[in-house]
């Protein structure tokens, strides 16, 4: 019970802070293609593989994981957004950027996620 | 399309001038002005999405511990949270864009907040990494395609869904 009141604590912090990291992204480009959701997918991919890491190969324990890991990176990074932001790209004409931002976002998170693991792995 | 540009005033680059009254008297500069590189952010918007990032959180929480996963089969939760977000998100952003008259929290409290911490990215991918890393290859890529082809589909469904609300006011 504390503890999934901690991980909701940890996911709201996590989803402030993309709300900001999403808002200063997007004033720093014209394009249409949404970096604020794609940066805060990655780099949160590339922290749960950290995190997951140091569970399997440095001991952390499974309630620091489920706060950092459930709590945090769950809370920073998004799929519906993820999905709404593709969707509307393609709706307004935009099928290149949409195609990029749905398949560049797994391959990269996929690849960021692998590389936190590894990082942590000490490989 | 940024999710949460809506609320933005049309004002918002203007009084970025480093404090300098403006003189109503200067003819408006005819060049349009560059959009600040700074977001304002509002202390009760960034409260709502924090709160409802609280539930959402705690909501996606609950429901991995009442029906959980193990890391070597397919993460049936995380993927019902993730289509039903997508289709909520996707409802939701209709509703207030195009159905329902202006309002200033219910996008960042529940859109933003809620089910932006509600679904998730990151379990996605490490889930995804750690089935095929482990041997579930097949598991792996039926995960991940069902995610992306499922989520498309949901999110649709919620935008059509929404649409047929307007068609009904």
């Amino acid at each position: 019970m504390m503890l999934a009141l901690a991980v909701g604590l940890v996911a709201a912090v996590g989803a402030t802070s993309r709300y900001v990291v999403d808002q200063f992204i997007q004033h720093q480009h014209d394009s249409v293609f949404p970096w604020g959701t794609f940066v805060i997918n990655v780099v949160g991919s590339f922290v749960l593989g950290v995190v997951t890491g140091s569970v399997s190969h440095h001991g952390l324990s499974t309630t620091a994981a489920a706060i950092l890991g459930a709590g945090f990176c769950a809370g920073f990074t998004t799929f519906s957004t993820w999905m709404w932001e593709t969707l509307a790209l393609a709706e307004s004409g935009a099928i290149l950027e949409a195609t990029l931002n749905i398949f560049g976002s797994l391959a990269i998170g996929l690849a960021a996620a692998f590389a936190g693991f590894a990082l942590a792995g000490g490989i | 399309m940024n999710t949460e540009r809506r609320g933005v005033s049309p004002r918002a680059d203007v009084g970025q001038l480093g404090g300098l009254p403006i003189d109503p008297d200067i003819e408006p500069d005819p060049q349009p002005r560059r959009k600040s590189r700074w977001p304002r952010l509002r202390a009760s918007v960034v409260l709502a999405v924090f709160v409802g990032g609280f539930f959402g959180g705690l909501a996606r929480y609950g429901l991995g511990e009442a029906f959980p996963t193990s890391t070597s089969h397919f993460p049936w939760t995380t993927l019902a949270v993730n289509l039903s977000g997508a289709f909520l998100l996707a409802l939701l952003l209709v509703l207030v864009l195009e159905v329902l008259p202006p309002t200033r929290f219910v996008r960042p409290a529940i859109g933003t907040g809620f089910l932006g911490a509600y679904t998730t990215f990151s379990s996605l991918a490490v889930s995804t990494d750690q089935l095929a890393a482990h041997g579930h290859a097949t598991i792996a890529i039926a995960y991940a395609a069902s995610s992306l082809f499922g989520g498309v589909a949901c999110a649709a469904l919620g935008v059509v869904a929404g649409r047929s609300l307007r068609g009904r006011r």
